[in-house]
């Protein structure tokens, strides 16, 4: 028999469910230690002189969106702010302690820029029924996050894919 | 490059070192991404893993690689179907499944790329990225305004 989902987690479905604030303001070395990291050459996001020709600025590695609203591990005047709260809501809500990301979907509207401010709102957009996997009993969930900049535009927008089990 | 055709083969090699950085350069502490003794010893893991935001980071890679520097991503899927680990080498398999000619300046590309190791495959992914195929290069897909972009995904979306 199907065990129906928490009052709780049906109110939250369709809604944006937690806002993240900017943590960190955008800026060229952080993104160049990524691209380093990986070995990108994208003169884009290193060489303002080609830069210039198609975005005027440097820009962001686009693969960073979701990074700008990570909170620092450690900071002086306020504790951490999880990522994906939403997600680890529902794990705790639906007694499943065990998470993995099953897919990605991330879609790019504006480039990211040094000084930028990028904040996020997290929605729930659906929660399966009850699942057998290899893995163990759990559901699957969509969460959607809305990236904006300084200016409240929308940025970007990321749809993960989770499973939660146990 | 021709714009309908099975693409390049691109490989990449995976380290501890710059697994760690990929996730630390992308402000995902998570330990499973950086600290081999919890990776093995807490989460049940072969070693430490690749976090998802540097395989994004090496699949756009892969596409502006091939495209230049116009390349502008619009959106980027994958599944991961296998954990990838340190001393790994990944090969990239993409092929062009779709160009949607915008204007003689502007392509949007369906691209459909494997992540292989040892020909198992560790992800897969679907790219939609503008590209300037034309030999005049007046335009970056770059300059295109935010709305009319978003518009150009979505219908290719569909």
């Amino acid at each position: 028999m199907q065990a129906e989902l928490p009052k709780e987690i049906i109110k939250l479905i369709g809604k944006t469910a937690f806002k993240d604030p900017s943590p960190v303001l955008v800026q060229s070395g952080l993104w160049q230690n990524f691209c380093s990291a990986i070995e990108d050459t994208n003169p884009i996001y290193w060489n303002k002189s080609d830069a210039i020709n198609h975005t005027e600025h440097l820009i962001a590695h686009p693969a960073l969106l979701p990074s700008w609203v990570h909170d620092f591990e450690w900071h002086p005047d306020r504790k951490k702010v999880q990522p994906m709260q939403l997600h680890f809501y529902l794990k705790e809500i639906l007694n499943l302690p065990l998470g993995i990301v099953t897919e990605v979907e991330i879609e790019y509207y504006e480039p990211i820029k040094d000084g930028d401010e990028i904040s996020s709102n997290q929605k729930l957009l659906s929660v399966s029924d009850q699942v057998t996997t290899k893995l163990g009993k759990g559901r699957y969930w969509i969460i959607e996050v809305t990236y904006f900049n300084q200016n409240e535009i929308i940025v970007g927008k990321q749809k993960m894919h989770f499973l939660g089990y146990k | 490059m021709n714009s309908k055709s099975v693409l390049p083969i691109s490989k990449y090699s995976t380290s501890v070192k710059n697994i760690q950085a990929g996730a630390i350069f992308s402000r995902d502490w998570a330990p499973l991404h950086s600290d081999q003794d919890w990776a093995i010893n807490k989460g049940n893991l072969p070693n430490i893993i690749m976090n998802n935001y540097t395989l994004n980071g090496l699949i756009i890679k892969y596409v502006t690689d091939l495209y230049g520097v116009a390349t502008r991503i619009g959106k980027v899927t994958f599944k991961i179907k296998k954990p990838i680990c340190p001393n790994e080498t990944l090969e990239f398999y993409g092929s062009v499944t779709n160009e949607n000619v915008v204007s003689d300046q502007l392509s949007l590309l369906n691209i459909s790329l494997d992540i292989k190791i040892s020909d198992q495959v560790v992800s897969s992914a679907k790219v939609i990225a503008g590209v300037n195929l034309s030999e005049k290069k007046l335009n970056s897909p770059w300059k295109i305004k935010t709305n009319t972009w978003k518009s150009y995904i979505d219908d290719i979306d569909k």
